[in-house]
């Protein structure tokens, strides 16, 4: 760069820090070569990138400022959750990251239309603690959902462990409020009416805008408000595992489960590992290595105690007939009740991430027995990876849970960012997770950078997605490189 | 470098961000640091364990300089509660919460802080001016303590009819806070063990400091100083058990002594509210004044509790005085920092006090007249922030001064 150019640029940072300081006051802007490297990344296998700017605009008008800057000095934003995820959520170089922290209140409880109103930077787990307090929960929340934000899980359509009857978190909102490229505040659902404008349903427009924005990843515009579906405190809830001889027996009982039409709050499939099932006991554990590999872990709710037991029963019934095994009469230390369940796929879902920095590929398969298929190829991918890469240790392949109507899985491997040759090693194994992957139909269904090159080849699905953005974002300043949209940045 | 030997750790972060605010519904926690809900600046992400640990990261990587700023942050941001470290996902996984699939990675955070604040020493930048004031204080052979009162004072507060026993092998070590402080907690613990039938010993003048200021802020070759000290004079004095008062004496010399000198696992360190539960089970101390009709509530001073696991012989001498004790909520290792840790209170005493103020209306909510802590630095500081509200406690004392008002 010559010097003038130089000269130019650093002018533009400099009075781009000084009106962002003048939006949002000193104290919540900073272009502090430390704070970047703070920002730069994400927690996926990726090279963070450094932004220029981080910002935290505590309200509506102020992020609408921001965009306005953007926009006009053509500068790219990238909003940021809780900087936690998995796929290359990474901001382009020189960008201003809008942190969303500070716009982290619940703004109303609708008890009488069953939803919530929240702002982007609220953590999961905080809108969980505020929500019982109330009598309520949300639907559908990340497998970390202590550390993610609820504006990152809508912003990339996530589901979680819970996901089993409500669907993926996009099916959970109501509607949105959402900052667009030129700061214009656009409202999506029934809260568009000028006369009623309040969240109640989705559906009261032609075109869901509500669904263009959910799984947008920040590229078409900053979600700023959002109104999720929220139900009552269950009454009652039953955990149990089941443990099958064969995946095809295990997938079997899952569908007849799906199919009871119970409210299954979780349904998990999994195959044996060793230690995967540490906090049950050693004797189970050994029956279920040897005898019984694949374990269903099912809980449902009911909204009368009465109404449990006889539940339990038919899910037993339908466990003896798949030749499958109720895994609590080999070990009392099973968890049976919600705070059981809550340990062991809520907060035990995310102590899988305790063996430490690894790579995860989430991807979606279809439910029912061809999930069976796609179990066993995924366990031959991950052979064909182990045998290239043994330094290694792989795990989930075989191991999903329920989203409606079909299964979230993914390959995960551990690796050492400390070691340069490691790190690389484990970025060519998920390299070819994802080719096989892809090629063998697993479905990818939150896309940051990591599936650039798979998105350009669906068309014209991708065509028309350029098109949109083009559309909405003439300037290319949302979150550009993410999703393959964008030029320039992005990883 | 001070961080080389803590790389590993620092790699381990997987930003996960359960430090950022942790919920366990079933047990009511909903946050669990003390600066994030506190601090002006709280929610940034250099204000809680994730953030510290990159910045670590970024300096092993020599990504950037470290500024003004920067230094400010890492002394302003962190009490050193180890609340963080507890609610690790790695930590949980290393401490054994479930069995590894072939590897464990070790990742504590509150020591990946301490070591960021060693390395900003190291290189010169470092300590702040009312942290070195403290290193100053306890290089002059006249003030040898680290809050600057003179050396020949240090002892004025014990009672004339309390001698030392010189052949004595437990030692009671009086610390810096107690003795220019709040030297009513040191006075009553002494007669306290006295009225136990205790022979103790001390190190009378030549009582140095434990070093733990200059751990957490930093300074740790003087503190390393402060411990070949201690470590020397106790075998010359013939010292088998150690009984502090003080969590933050205790927590020095419970676990950062044996981390660096394999002479310190030579000693036996007790908290007092060990050695009173101790004489209670023997029989030795006799609780004769009951107060059944006063509640009591109790605040876990982290360096004792978190960092040492010392949850219940407090509990348990506090409940045979006051049967009517309450826990305030979030408790144990759950428990908020009160605010003066980590040399908080020296840099910045008005957070301090903030965060301080927040344990007071924690404990009011139970509706306890009454709170008592082990620490004397959560004292001072609990005791500026109950003076700050309009609805105190009647009183917040020290454990040992609640024993003596008993036997």
């Amino acid at each position: 760069m010559g010097k003038n150019n130089k000269m130019v640029k650093v002018n533009k940072e400099k009075k781009i820090i000084e009106e962002l300081k003048e939006i949002v006051g000193p104290k919540n802007a900073s272009n502090e070569p430390w704070v970047l490297y703070i920002y730069s990344k994400d927690s996926s296998i990726h090279e963070g990138q450094i932004p220029g700017f981080v910002v935290r605009p505590g309200n509506v008008k102020e992020l609408q400022e921001i965009v306005r800057l953007a926009n006009r000095t053509k500068t790219p934003v990238f909003p940021r959750g809780s900087g936690n995820a998995l796929w290359a959520a990474i901001p382009p170089k020189g960008s201003i990251v809008i942190d969303t922290a500070r716009m982290n209140r619940l703004l109303k409880v609708n008890k009488d239309t069953l939803n919530c109103i929240v702002e982007p930077g609220i953590m999961w787990a905080e809108l969980e603690g505020l929500l019982h307090k109330e009598g309520y929960k949300y639907l559908v929340s990340p497998g970390n959902y202590i550390g993610a934000s609820v504006g990152g899980h809508i912003a990339s359509h996530g589901v979680g462990p819970s996901s089993s009857i409500a669907g993926n978190q996009g099916d959970c909102v109501i509607g949105l409020k959402v900052v667009l490229a030129d700061g214009t505040l656009l409202t999506t659902g029934s809260a568009a009416h000028p006369y009623h404008p309040e969240h109640f349903a989705r559906y009261t427009v032609p075109y869901d805008l509500t669904g263009l924005f959910v799984g947008s990843e920040g590229t078409l515009g900053i979600l700023v408000e959002i109104c999720l579906k929220i139900e009552k405190l269950e009454k009652a809830v039953r955990f149990a595992i089941y443990a099958f001889k064969t995946y095809e027996d295990g997938c079997q009982a899952a569908l007849e489960f799906r199919e009871t039409q119970f409210r299954l709050v979780r349904l998990m499939i999994d195959q044996f590992i060793p230690g995967r099932r540490a906090r049950y006991s050693p004797e189970a554990e050994k029956v279920v290595a040897t005898t019984y590999p694949i374990t269903t872990i099912v809980g449902f709710e009911v909204c009368h105690e009465s109404l449990a037991d006889p539940q339990l029963k038919v899910l037993q019934e339908i466990t003896a007939r798949n030749g499958g095994v109720d895994l609590s009469t080999l070990d009392p230390m099973v968890p049976k009740n919600a705070e059981g369940m809550w340990r062991e796929t809520g907060i035990g879902h995310c102590l899988r991430f305790q063996y430490g920095v690894r790579t995860l590929l989430p991807m979606i398969i279809p439910f029912g027995m061809e999930a069976k298929f796609f179990f066993e190829k995924g366990i031959e991918i991950t052979k064909e990876v182990q045998k290239k890469f043994p330094q290694f240790v792989y795990s989930d392949a075989g191991n999903a849970f329920s989203v409606d109507r079909h299964y979230l899985s993914g390959f995960m491997t551990w690796y050492d960012e400390s070691d340069p040759e490691n790190w690389a090693d484990a970025k060519e194994a998920m390299h070819m997770f994802q080719e096989r992957g892809w090629k063998n139909g697993w479905t990818p269904y939150r896309w940051g950078t990591e599936w650039n090159s798979y998105l350009k080849t669906i068309h014209p699905y991708y065509d028309i997605l350029k098109k949109l953005k083009k559309t909405l974002d003439p300037n290319n300043i949302m979150s550009p490189g993410i999703l393959g949209l964008g030029g320039k940045g992005g990883r | 470098m001070v961080l080389e030997k803590y790389r590993e750790q620092i790699y381990n972060c997987q930003r996960c961000s359960w430090c950022k605010h942790f919920v366990d519904i079933y047990k009511g926690i909903d946050g669990i640091c003390a600066v994030r809900e506190y601090h002006p600046m709280g929610t940034w992400d250099f204000n809680f364990a994730r953030g510290q640990v990159q910045i670590a990261r970024g300096i092993l990587e020599k990504k950037f300089k470290i500024t003004p700023d920067l230094i400010n942050i890492l002394f302003d941001a962190c009490t050193t509660c180890g609340s963080c470290t507890e609610h690790c996902i790695i930590y949980m996984g290393w401490r054994g919460f479930n069995k590894n699939i072939g590897f464990k990675p070790y990742l504590d955070p509150t020591e990946v802080i301490e070591a960021l604040r060693a390395e900003i020493v190291e290189q010169g930048l470092a300590p702040l001016k009312p942290h070195k004031k403290i290193a100053q204080n306890l290089k002059d052979p006249n003030i040898f303590n680290a809050w600057g009162g003179q050396r020949k004072e240090r002892w004025n507060w014990m009672p004339a009819d309390i001698q030392p026993d010189p052949k004595s092998e437990i030692l009671f070590y009086a610390g810096c806070t107690s003795p220019y402080k709040v030297p009513e907690i040191v006075t009553s613990a002494v007669k306290v063990l006295n009225a136990g039938g205790v022979k103790f010993n001390t190190m009378g003048d030549d009582e140095w400091d434990c070093g733990s200021t200059l751990f957490r802020t930093g300074q740790w070759d003087l503190a390393k100083e402060c411990m070949e000290y201690n470590l020397k004079k106790w075998k010359e004095l013939g010292i088998k058990t150690i009984v502090t008062h003080c969590a933050g004496c205790y927590r020095t010399f419970y676990k950062d002594y044996p981390k660096w000198s394999g002479d310190a696992k030579e000693f036996e360190i007790l908290h007092l509210s060990q050695y009173i539960k101790k004489l209670m089970d023997e029989g030795k101390l006799k609780i004769k004044r009951k107060v059944k009709n006063v509640k009591v509530t109790y605040q876990d001073p982290c360096h004792l509790g978190r960092h040492c696991g010392v949850f219940d012989p407090p509990r348990e001498v506090l409940k045979a005085i006051y049967p009517n004790f309450v826990e305030m909520f979030p408790t144990r290792e759950h428990a908020f920092c009160c605010g003066a840790a980590g040399g908080m209170k020296t840099y910045d005493n008005k957070l301090a006090v903030k965060m301080g103020t927040g344990q007071i209306e924690k404990g009011r909510a139970t509706q306890a007249e009454i709170l008592v802590s082990t620490c004397p630095f959560c004292l001072e500081n609990l005791r500026d922030a109950n003076n700050k509200l309009s609805h105190p406690f009647k009183e917040v004392v020290d454990l040992a001064n609640i024993v003596e008002r008993a036997i």
